[in-house]
């Protein structure tokens, strides 16, 4: 039982890790009907601009934090100023963004290669608590602490603002929003950023728990997209269920059948699940209309 | 092969670049050294590799990071046969591929329904899977340890590394003829086909599901054979040798490559692998090196940033010189077109829709709407917007599955059938807002849409056997007398974008007219044409109707079209049929012009 517990609180604090993630590539396929697929590697390089402003230039931590959302943020608008803005064909941006990735693991590396592993500074810790006699690290707490805020601002920012309102009418019909005078390149950019700074904090949470290097996110960008194709990616709370239900399943599987196949028995159960459920779980079937 | 629809653009001449690139591996391998023999070698099996996914994701438009995966299997499937020694190296390899073929197989069925994205995330499960797989069955691939695959035998001799070079130039060469035939030919067509429109491929027959499926086994063949090269040529295997890594140089290659030029995919995976052993002092800067290759190529071929120019010749498109001239129906008439015998004018019901319904989110957009098509008779369709007029063609055609409800054509019950078989049926239809293939030439849409082309079999296309020969002259042949008919010669060989919005419902009607239909369902076909080439289609439709038996089926707002054209109008208004009768019994109708005239005027108009 003890072990159960165990296996479920870090599966949940991976699942809320993925399901940033895949807040991100939800934002962004709903900005514009494509995959950031460098949005991974955007994390990693926000994870080192916290690095160098906290343990270099040693800047409070809140203001490291600032500096990786804002690095996040900005290294996603370039990508869609590259990429996205210029090219129409989905299948082309998707490949126009892997080329991103591959310039960002390569300014990382020029950047970071020497020295690594880092040590990341962590996110303030609430203190470790017991509950039913399991202990469960404050770090982890913390970073559940972080998800639900984060998810709490997005919900406020998004139903309850007049711009969310514009935002969320250009994730809906961008053509009709403009006819209706939304500023729509705006609402567009703001995504983007904000799918940015979610992977910039993604990256912030999960590399204080394991060694800061090049590949920190390189392996969690696909089980983010693979969170958000689950949960389907019309709409951000399946996000983070999925995010979540992958985490613990994973860690599940990893616990009890076998920690060496436990992605590949993952990606076994997502690859049936989303032949049954092709719109994933919690996403609507789409009329198409001709 | 249908030459008129292809313009004279291949600078070299098709058939030597192969043999040309072989030549200068085979001089790079033997003046190079061992180091450079080894590379060009690798080379060679990589871009068989490549080549194979260019039919999916270059023509079929699927995004594939399992490629990776074949690949490894067609290595471990060979590799352990031959460690074993239990077959001849060229079986082994032989074994893979049916191996590969067969997995891929499985990947094409299991994704056909996921949409792109999705499927690209699992497609890169796969490759994990497959992976995970070779780590822990240690006792078959020898796990982390790897797998040292001795040198390949064949009757009792062992190959040398020469020979065996020889033997991947051959399979190498094989590959791109091939991979040229398939993504020149008809099917490469029929893959854009459905990759640029699927609903639009449905309509003409087009099975999507098995055509993935086929395009996903051609290039999983190509993967697991060169993979099956593979591990003879390296000698050793390991699972770290097999990740995503690989599936994205793979991909890499397909885009740099210009992603449909089997050419362009062999030069690209020669600089992707090429490029950073030549530059190893380089280190790090090479992916980023990478990178911006990636980027500047994906901007380059589909970008606004570049003149418009050089985008039309980077994507194969010029302008049109020639405007078309209109529609003379006796053109038509002259047309090889000739619909199946079986088809009398006999005015007997070949389409009847009986007390179909439909709802979307609670909106019924269908209440128990019924009426009946019958052979030589033009049946026209009107009502408000919103009246439900295309979400009936929609419901006929197997695009919308119906509530309730039932079509029926010619005794055979199609309801609910899936669109591609209602177009093999004997259904043919426009789209309101034209569906055409976006990436082929005014000519192509109606080859891919030809019963003789679908119906010709892909190894006698690929072989270009006399048969297959004979048919695509044919079918080339029907589609410019068609195209001359409807005044669209002029386009034949212009690609379907350039041409205006008015003359796409003409490009749209010619596809249908190439399926042969009984029955002909036209969405506001008028719509963006002038007022003389609407009456010439008018005076078409009877045509159709009358000398070929035809039940054509015109859904209009133009009144004085429908007056002119149909023996019969059917009036809708909110989901249901309000009026049915001679069009002077209908201009007539109270209820009619209540629901959609307005007012008397609107009928004079």
């Amino acid at each position: 039982m003890h072990a159960f517990v165990g296996y479920l609180v870090s599966g949940l604090a991976n699942g809320s890790v993925y399901g940033l993630l895949a807040m991100a590539a939800i934002l962004v396929f709903k900005a514009s009907r494509t995959a950031n697929f460098a949005i991974g590697e955007t994390g990693t390089f926000s994870a080192f601009a916290l690095y160098g402003a906290v343990a270099l230039t040693r800047l409070p931590y809140w203001v490291g934090l600032l500096v990786a959302l804002v690095a996040g943020a900005v290294v996603a608008l370039a990508t869609e100023a590259i990429i996205t803005r210029n090219v129409r064909s989905a299948l082309l941006v998707l490949i126009g963004t892997l080329g991103i990735s591959d310039v960002i693991t390569g300014i990382n590396t020029v950047l970071w290669s020497k020295g690594e592993p880092y040590q990341e500074p962590s996110f303030p810790q609430l203190p470790d608590v017991t509950l039913g006699g399991v202990g469960i690290s404050g770090q982890y707490l913390s970073i559940f602490a972080a998800v639900v805020v984060i998810c709490l601002l997005l919900y406020f920012l998004l139903e309850h603002t007049g711009f969310g309102l514009n935002v969320r009418a250009a994730a809906e019909d961008r053509d009709l929003a403009a006819l209706a005078g939304v500023n729509v390149r705006r609402c567009v950019m703001v995504m983007w950023a904000a799918g940015g700074a979610l992977a910039a904090v993604a990256a912030v949470l999960v590399a204080p728990l394991s060694a800061l290097n090049v590949s920190l996110m390189t392996p969690l960008l696909f089980n983010g997209y693979a969170a958000g194709i689950l949960g389907g990616l019309d709409r951000l709370p399946g996000g983070l269920v999925g995010g979540l239900g992958l985490g613990v399943a994973a860690s599940l599987i990893g616990g009890y059948l076998s920690s060496t196949a436990e992605d590949a028995i993952l990606f076994a159960v997502l690859i049936v699940l989303l032949s049954v459920r092709p719109n994933g779980l919690l996403g609507r079937r789409v009329v198409q209309k001709v | 092969m249908t030459d008129s629809t292809r313009g004279p653009r291949r600078l070299p001449p098709a058939s030597l670049w192969p043999v040309a690139l072989s030549a200068v591996a085979i001089v790079v391998a033997l003046t190079g050294g061992s180091f450079w023999e080894y590379l060009v070698g690798l080379v060679l099996i990589y871009s068989i590799a490549a080549i194979g996914l260019t039919v999916i994701t270059g023509l079929g438009g699927q995004i594939s990071l399992a490629h990776a995966a074949v690949f490894a299997l067609g290595a471990y499937v060979a590799g352990i046969l031959g460690t074993r020694g239990l077959l001849p190296f060229p079986l082994t390899i032989v074994a893979g591929a049916l191996v590969g073929v067969v997995a891929a197989a499985v990947i094409g069925l299991v994704v056909g329904r996921m949409t792109d994205l999705a499927f690209a995330i699992a497609s890169f499960g796969v490759t994990i899977i497959v992976q995970r797989i070779a780590t822990t069955f240690t006792g078959l691939t020898g796990g982390f340890e790897g797998l040292n695959v001795p040198p390949p035998t064949w009757g009792g001799l062992r190959l040398t590394q020469a020979s065996l070079f020889g033997f991947v130039l051959v399979v190498f060469l094989l590959s791109c003829v091939v991979g040229r035939r398939l993504a020149t030919g008809t099917f490469g067509r029929t893959l854009r086909a459905l990759s640029s429109s699927k609903v639009a491929a449905a309509s003409v027959g087009m099975s999507g599901q098995r055509l993935r499926t086929t395009s996903f086994m051609i290039g999983g063949s190509y993967a697991a054979l060169a993979g099956g090269c593979y591990g003879s040529w390296a000698g050793y295997l390991s699972p770290d040798q097999f990740g995503v890594s690989l599936a994205i140089t793979f991909l890499s290659a397909v885009v740099l490559g210009g992603m449909r030029s089997v050419l362009g995919t062999v030069l690209a995976t020669a600089v992707l692998l090429g490029v950073p052993q030549s530059f190893q002092g380089a280190g790090q800067w090479t992916l980023i090196g990478n990178g911006l290759l990636l980027v500047v190529v994906t901007l380059a071929i589909g970008s606004k940033l570049l003149p418009q120019p050089v985008r039309e010749k980077l994507r194969g498109r010029f302008i049109p010189r020639r405007a078309p001239r209109p529609a003379d129906p006796a053109d038509v008439a002259t047309a090889a077109f000739r619909p199946p015998a079986s088809l009398a004018v006999t005015r007997q019901p070949v389409l009847s829709v009986r007390d179909l319904s439909i709802s979307f989110g609670g909106v019924a957009a269908l209440q128990s709407m019924s009426l009946e098509a019958r052979g030589g008779e033009v049946l026209g369709v009107i009502g408000p917007n919103g009246a439900g007029k295309s979400t009936l063609l929609n419901c006929v055609t197997g695009v919308y599955r119906p509530d309730s409800g039932s079509v029926t054509l010619s005794d055979v019950d199609i309801t609910g059938m899936p669109a591609h078989r209602v177009a093999r049926a004997g259904i043919a239809r426009t789209f309101q807002v034209p569906q055409v293939f976006s990436e082929l030439s005014v000519a192509d849409q109606l080859v891919v849409s030809h019963p003789t082309t679908q119906g010709t079999s892909l190894t006698a296309r690929v072989l270009g056997t006399p048969g297959a020969r004979r048919r695509a002259k044919a079918v080339a042949d029907e589609t410019r007398q068609i195209l001359d008919g409807l005044g669209l010669a002029a386009w034949a060989n212009e690609a379907v974008t350039n041409v205006p919005h008015g003359s796409r419902q003409l490009v749209q009607l010619a596809r249908a007219l190439v399926r042969r239909p009984q029955v002909l369902l036209l969405d506001e076909i008028t719509a963006g044409l002038p007022g003389d080439e609407a009456n010439r289609l008018a005076d078409l439709f009877g045509y159709l109707a009358q000398d070929l038996g035809i039940a054509v089926l015109l859904i209009s707002h133009d009144v004085p079209l429908l007056m002119r054209a149909c023996d019969r109008v059917v009036v809708m208004d909110a989901g249901t049929k309000i009026a049915d009768g001679p069009p002077h019994a209908i201009r007539g109708d109270q209820r009619v012009l209540a629901a959609y005239l307005g007012t008397r005027q609107a009928t004079h108009g």
